[in-house]
């Protein structure tokens, strides 16, 4: 960049035709767009469905009391399981059961060889009320999964380590309830985060499954 | 997408501006700093050079270039899950403040060799219709629930939008500015037509925002917001947000238009000797 001497003219472009412009206009658009998904392909060669993490991303282990009440220590990758991770609770009137209902939908959709590498853990935001007890009835009821509970302050050391949010509300003429991050985190066979699902996007079984899948597959 | 950091559900302004440095803005934002301010230094030196550049418009690119800075090198950057106002009144930042005070900041008189290839370049990516339509794709591809929810929208969000909102805004404002008039062959006219055009996108997605009674976006149907606003609240602020940062944008626009209707009639010749 430099100046012109502050007498000099300065000339105007002259206009082009409106459908040169025009045509440019569209080539930048795809170009725009070309660019975008070039991007998205790098980061990830394979199409998720859910939000990919960067490569390499480690997820964090935990420990606390699985629903038979015996002591539980999450080793992610650990026996090449690919887990599906996420945090609810018991009194959940919608979220944590559906998502339960779906992720076990996905299971039963896996392969019959692939469906004992896949598990769902559920980590509860409420260790107040959701004894082992409980979690057993409710994980149980709506598919199968680990359930477990994690007293605080751990049970917020491990939220943190996934970026997991949750909060006590009281409900007026009610018991409380907790808002919490609906995500489902996907944890391969080596260890790492791969992806995550907002809740929203679980109803689509098979595009799920097919996530699933491609994580099972690359993480032999 | 980083392992994400502990949501803080309750973040005071202070814990929006700590920082938390994103490369991919870091680098570029300091070379040009650099380069700016080199040349701003050089300008220095010649009474012309002082009036080509003066003061104020090395004021507001600095001004720019910090907002840029807190915008994107900031915990706000990444607690933009959990707050969908977070989120818009960031890229507003960097769709309609930050863009028109880096434009504001260019000096007048650069020259640049029209036969040249940044004279080339320049003049495809300053053409209105060029910029109009990058800026419109931006919006609508980004925005629109079922391209929001894409798997590349979705894998490219959080990466890409803030550099695309940034980029291609400044196109828009360079073109409504006209900061490289040796380049930039659109008449005030034109211009005005064109700030109302790359206007309208915005307006109406903030309008959307603003009047549904449903949250659109399904990642924030259920997502657990910041400052205990619920998701719908959220998706009216920041239709508010939106709203409110396009309006100096489409006054400017209605301004140009009206001067351009002013020297059409002749209303700005001189009255003529009796």
């Amino acid at each position: 960049m430099t100046e012109l001497p502050a007498s000099s003219e300065i000339q105007a472009a002259p206009a082009r035709p409106w459908y040169v412009s025009a045509l440019l206009a569209l080539l930048a658009v795809a170009l725009l767009l070309g660019a975008a998904w070039v991007f998205a392909r790098v980061k990830s060669p394979y199409p998720f469905y859910g939000t990919a993490y960067n490569a390499g991303t480690a997820a964090a282990g935990f420990k606390g009391t699985d629903q038979d009440g015996r002591p539980y220590a999450f080793v992610p990758g650990d026996g090449n399981r690919v887990t599906a991770l996420f945090f609810g609770f018991t009194h959940c009137p919608n979220i944590c059961p559906l998502t339960l209902a779906y992720l076990d939908r996905v299971k039963a959709a896996l392969p019959e060889g692939e469906r004992d590498r896949f598990q769902t853990v559920l980590v509860s935001v409420d260790p107040a009320r959701d004894t082992p007890e409980r979690l057993k009835q409710y994980v149980e009821y709506f598919g199968k999964a680990e359930g477990i509970r994690i007293p605080e302050p751990a049970l917020s050391e491990v939220a943190r380590e996934y970026g997991v949010g949750y909060q006590r509300v009281e409900v007026g003429g009610a018991d409380y309830q907790m808002n919490h991050t609906t995500a489902t985190y996907l944890i391969d066979g080596a260890g790492k985060l791969r992806l995550l699902w907002d809740y929203t996007q679980l109803p689509q079984v098979d595009r799920v499954v097919a996530d699933v899948r491609q994580v099972l597959e690359t993480s032999q | 997408m980083n392992t994400p950091p502990p949501v803080n559900l309750d973040p005071t302004l202070a814990d929006l501006l700590i920082p938390a440095p994103d490369l991919l803005f870091l680098i570029p934002t300091l070379l040009v700093a650099g380069y700016y301010l080199w040349r701003f230094i050089v300008s220095r030196r010649s009474p012309e050079g002082r009036a080509r550049w003066p003061v104020w418009r090395a004021v507001l690119f600095a001004l720019g270039l910090v907002l840029l800075l807190l915008t994107t090198q900031s915990r706000a950057a990444t607690l933009t899950g959990s707050s969908m106002a977070l989120y818009m009144g960031r890229l507003m930042l960097l769709a309609e403040v930050v863009p028109p005070l880096l434009v504001l900041g260019i000096p007048r008189g650069v020259k640049i060799n029209p036969r040249g290839a940044v004279a080339r370049t320049l003049g495809v990516l300053l053409d209105p219709w060029v910029a109009l339509a990058v800026w419109a794709a931006v919006i609508i591809f980004w925005n629109v629930p079922a391209g929001f929810n894409a798997s590349v929208v979705t894998n490219t969000a959080a990466a890409l939008l803030p550099a695309l909102y940034l980029l291609s805004s400044l196109l828009v404002w360079s073109v409504i500015l006209r900061p490289l008039p040796n380049v930039q062959p659109a008449g005030m006219g034109s211009r005005g037509g064109f700030g109302l055009l790359a206007a309208l996108p915005m307006m109406s997605v903030a309008s959307v925002w603003l009047y549904a009674p449903n949250v659109l976006y399904t990642p924030y149907v259920n997502a657990l917001c910041l400052w205990n606003l619920s998701p719908l609240q959220n998706q009216q602020l920041s239709g508010w947000i939106m709203m409110l940062a396009g309006i100096p944008a489409l006054a400017l626009a209605f301004i140009q238009l009206f001067q351009w209707l002013v020297e059409l009639t002749g209303g700005n010749e001189a009255t003529p000797p009796t």
